[in-house]
């Protein structure tokens, strides 16, 4: 088993409205592993956005994180905090946003965009001293944060006693004996954090005055040539200069032509054609696809090793579709990168995908393989989404799923999918189900599953679609084999 | 055979955007031809930008066409000027050049000859001269009287004709007017049709409302008020009360989820069935076209490039734009997809510098825009 690049733990997520808490997410757990490709399907309002939102740390203003964890690299992304998120995302965990147009900012030049991340995270000296200080700062704000929580426990434990009229007296001791521990704590690990805070910069202070003496020499040296040499080999002397003043400046910060250097690489990778010129020219005058190709190109300049795709193909047509995949599966392959892929378009899903996790209503109603869930679905509602999509075969009526998704202001008690669902059984509006594990990698959340249930094939036009997949994967291997 | 309803010939569209030397002529949509026979879905696909949209408004009389045709329910209801326009000018110079060539050949002759000879040299080719002019005014005249008449086709008032064509639009939030109620929305084309009677109306609109799926009590209410696949209910709706025989639906699914794409498609095929309406389904989705579609035109840059029965199609696509397009369609099934070769169209392969390319009948029913040297090698190909 590989292993488990971000995982996601009983997260929910909801949003405060005027009228009421909308249950957006709803306690889903999944894993996600190194190099794959996980697609999340689902209907518009089923939450799938919202969980890659939260993964990035850019959930709107009202969003509040009920519960549950996603660990990445042992830090839990839900709980760090803003200036530390600001380290991850972008650098770490980049995304492509749906909609090419109105996620670049349209009076301004592309290069400028696709730039400006690389030098506002380029400042190398500054990086490397928060770097150097970094664990004693997590202890010391860490401590704070406990104490802070302490308060607010504190002062909760008192409103309900005081409500119930219990003795506040053992409270209000207890809460100060765990003030009295951690203030000195507190007060010992800012002293800590400040002493390495200035030996780090004294340190890298240091550091930077003998590079620029090392500089100075060098340019005094070609200057000295200089003065002695004539005419045409001036030009030649004065380009060593300047040459030896750029490499010191990229010493302490990205520089505005290095970060120019990076971004028509990165421009070439994602196969925009003259990038020196296109770089000088404004969104409007880019076509659909090379506009996704500039928001990819922006996300890449960082070397994330998490991509998140939300939707990167809906506003697209067929053809151009069908480039930005292979470019993302061309570039996931050279960069190694690990990949959440949104979508409602099966088929893409089919084409990218080593894992899929159908969500509805806030909640992953199956999980697994791609194989596991295009060949064997098990949850009606993947039913219902594989059977209302017309393939190059069908020719029956489609099916259309009745109604429309539940208002999750009041989510549903039983299984959200219930009231569509012709296949529902009298406890699916009772009781939610639970997952049932099907293979190793395969869970739906359905009580067909459940022992006592009636037994339930999946539709006709699943069947067929199924038994039409296999003909042709035996044929195709048996065109290989001659 | 089946009665055609609709015929579209050599339909030009072209926008031009600046002024002298930064003049820009778009070539939207460029000698297009073909015929839709009645209850049939025709399907129009390509990529974005290619001029399927302009074709279908086109033909709709939302942009007058720059040339070319357009017959419907055997009128003709719009008809370019451009063309004949050109033709006059063609005329003209053609004439200027034989004048200039009889007064050349005159010049030479009155030089060898003598003095007495001179005048009927003159005269002759005078009353040469005089016949050249003649016949060009008497073309031009005629070509001229043409104008008038096309433009008389072209009015907007030939409303009996123009209400059995409605369009159903893209975008169901964008294409429905948010301060007017859904009876509104509906009863609008009725009264542009000239219905003055309110309960009429009412009636109509109840009735309407029921065919698409919606409830009456509907009627009163604001486009917000519904989900995507009800907004596009309300659009189909709105095309359906003035009773047309032919709907134009430019992307009707396209901004819709897909558990709504389902609902609207049935629907359409529902009221083809029932109704025998006639639908030009434009759409960039292949699969859906496959599903809901009898015939299938391929559009790239402005030019129908094949056009075909939608099995015909997809078993012997011979434009190599068509299996390019036909390549990058995803489907359902990840095995598939994990040896899916997607094929890339590249326009130089066709050479039509001496060669000028047309829209061939290569097989029954199976068009394709090429030349000669190219309809051998797609005949050889379909053996």
């Amino acid at each position: 088993m590989p292993d488990v690049k971000l995982s996601v733990k009983d997260l929910s997520v909801s949003f405060k409205t005027p009228q009421g808490l909308v249950r957006a997410v709803r306690d889903i757990n999944f894993d996600l592993y190194q190099k794959e490709t996980l697609a999340i399907v689902g209907e518009s309002g089923s939450g799938k956005s919202v969980t890659s939102r939260s993964i990035m740390g850019i959930l709107a203003g009202n969003a509040v994180v009920d519960s549950g964890s996603i660990i990445y690299e042992d830090e839990d992304l839900t709980k760090i905090r803003e200036e530390d998120f600001h380290k991850l995302r972008g650098n770490k965990l980049g995304m492509i946003f749906q909609d090419p147009l109105s996620s670049l900012n349209p009076i301004m030049k592309i290069g400028k965009q696709i730039t400006e991340g690389m030098i506002v995270n380029g400042k190398h000296l500054k990086n490397r001293v928060k770097a150097k200080a970094h664990p004693q700062r997590r202890k010391y704000l860490n401590l704070r944060d406990s104490l802070e929580k302490a308060k607010a426990a504190y002062k909760d434990a008192l409103k309900e006693a005081k409500e119930s009229g219990a003795d506040t007296a053992a409270i209000k001791s207890d809460f100060l004996a765990k003030q009295a521990d951690l203030k000195p704590a507190i007060a010992e690990a800012k002293a800590a954090y400040n002493s390495v805070l200035k030996e780090a910069k004294a340190e890298v202070d240091a550091d930077w005055q003998a590079q620029k003496a090392k500089y100075a020499e060098k340019i005094k040296a070609v200057k000295a040539q200089m003065a002695s040499a004539s005419g045409e080999d001036k030009r030649g002397y004065r380009q060593e200069i300047a040459d030896l003043k750029e490499e010191l400046a990229r010493y302490k910060q990205v520089t505005k032509k290095e970060a120019r250097e990076r971004a028509v690489e990165v421009m070439n990778e994602v196969g925009i054609p003259e990038p020196e010129r296109r770089l000088k020219q404004y969104p409007f005058q880019f076509s659909g696809g090379m506009r996704q190709r500039i928001v990819i190109a922006i996300a890449l300049t960082a070397d994330p090793d998490l991509l998140i795709c939300d939707e990167p193909t809906t506003a697209l047509d067929v053809t151009i579709q069908a480039q930005i995949l292979e470019l993302i599966n061309r570039l996931k392959e050279e960069r190694d990168l690990t990949v959440i892929f949104i979508t409602h378009d099966l088929g893409v899903v089919a084409n990218m995908a080593d894992r899929v996790a159908v969500m509805y209503a806030g909640k992953i109603v199956e999980i697994g393989t791609s194989e596991e869930i295009f060949y064997d679905p098990k949850h009606p509602y993947t039913w219902a989404l594989l059977s209302s999509m017309p393939d190059l075969s069908s020719r029956d009526r489609l099916f259309s799923i009745p109604g429309t998704p539940p208002n999750m202001l009041f989510p549903p008690k039983g299984d959200a999918f219930a009231d569509r669902n012709e296949y529902a059984l009298a406890i699916d509006f009772e009781q939610q189900p639970p997952y049932f594990k099907i293979s190793d990698t395969h869970y739906a959340a359905t009580w067909l599953l459940h022992e006592d249930s009636p037994k339930v094939e999946p539709p006709q036009v699943i069947q067929d679609r199924i038994k039409a997949m296999k003909q042709r994967a035996k044929d195709s291997t048996q065109s290989e084999a001659r | 055979m089946a009665e055609t309803i609709l015929s579209v010939r050599n339909l030009k569209q072209h926008f031009t955007t600046g002024l002298g030397r930064n003049k820009l002529v778009v070539k939207a949509v460029d000698d297009v031809s073909f015929d839709i026979q009645k209850g049939e879905v025709f399907g129009l696909v390509g990529e974005s930008g290619c001029g399927k949209t302009t074709t279908g408004r086109t033909i709709i009389k939302l942009y007058e066409p720059t040339d070319g045709e357009v017959y419907f329910l055997g009128e003709r209801i719009s008809a370019g000027t451009i063309g004949i326009k050109d033709q006059i000018k063609d005329e003209k110079r053609q004439a200027a050049v034989e004048i200039a060539a009889l007064k050349e050949t005159m010049a030479q002759e009155l030089a060898g000859a003598s003095d007495s000879a001179k005048a009927g040299v003159q005269d002759t080719y005078q009353a040469k001269i005089k016949e050249v002019e003649l016949k060009r005014d008497a073309v031009i005249k005629t070509l001229k009287r043409d104008i008038p008449k096309r433009k008389e086709d072209t009015a907007q008032d030939n409303r009996s004709i123009l209400n059995k064509m409605q369009m159903i639009f893209q975008d169901p939030i964008a294409s429905l007017n948010p301060r007017m109620t859904v009876k509104e929305i509906i009863a609008e084309g009725l009264r542009i049709a000239g219905e003055t009677k309110e309960k009429v109306i009412s009636e109509k609109v109840q009735d309407v409302l029921k065919t698409v799926g919606l409830l009456p009590e509907h009627a009163s209410r604001y486009p917000h008020e519904f989900s995507g696949g009800q907004r596009q209910r309300i659009g189909i709706a709105r095309a359906l009360v003035v009773n047309p025989e032919f709907i134009i639906a430019d992307e009707p699914i396209s901004a819709l989820d897909v558990s709504i794409q389902a609902q609207v498609i049935n629907l359409l095929n529902d009221l083809r069935k029932d109704f025998g309406i006639t639908i030009m389904f434009i759409a960039h989705d292949l699969s859906v076209v496959k599903y809901f579609a009898d015939r299938i035109g391929v559009m790239y840059y402005g030019k129908l490039v094949e056009l075909a029965d939608k099995d015909e199609l997809f078993k012997n696509p011979l434009h190599p734009y068509t299996k390019s397009l036909l390549s990058a369609v995803p489907l359902p099934d990840p095995q598939y997809e994990r040896g899916r070769q997607r094929i890339k169209y590249d326009p130089t392969v066709h050479d039509y510098s001496a060669d000028l390319p047309e829209l061939h009948e290569i097989k029954k029913g199976h068009l394709i825009y090429a030349n000669q040297a190219e309809i051998a090698a797609y005949k050889q190909e379909l053996k």
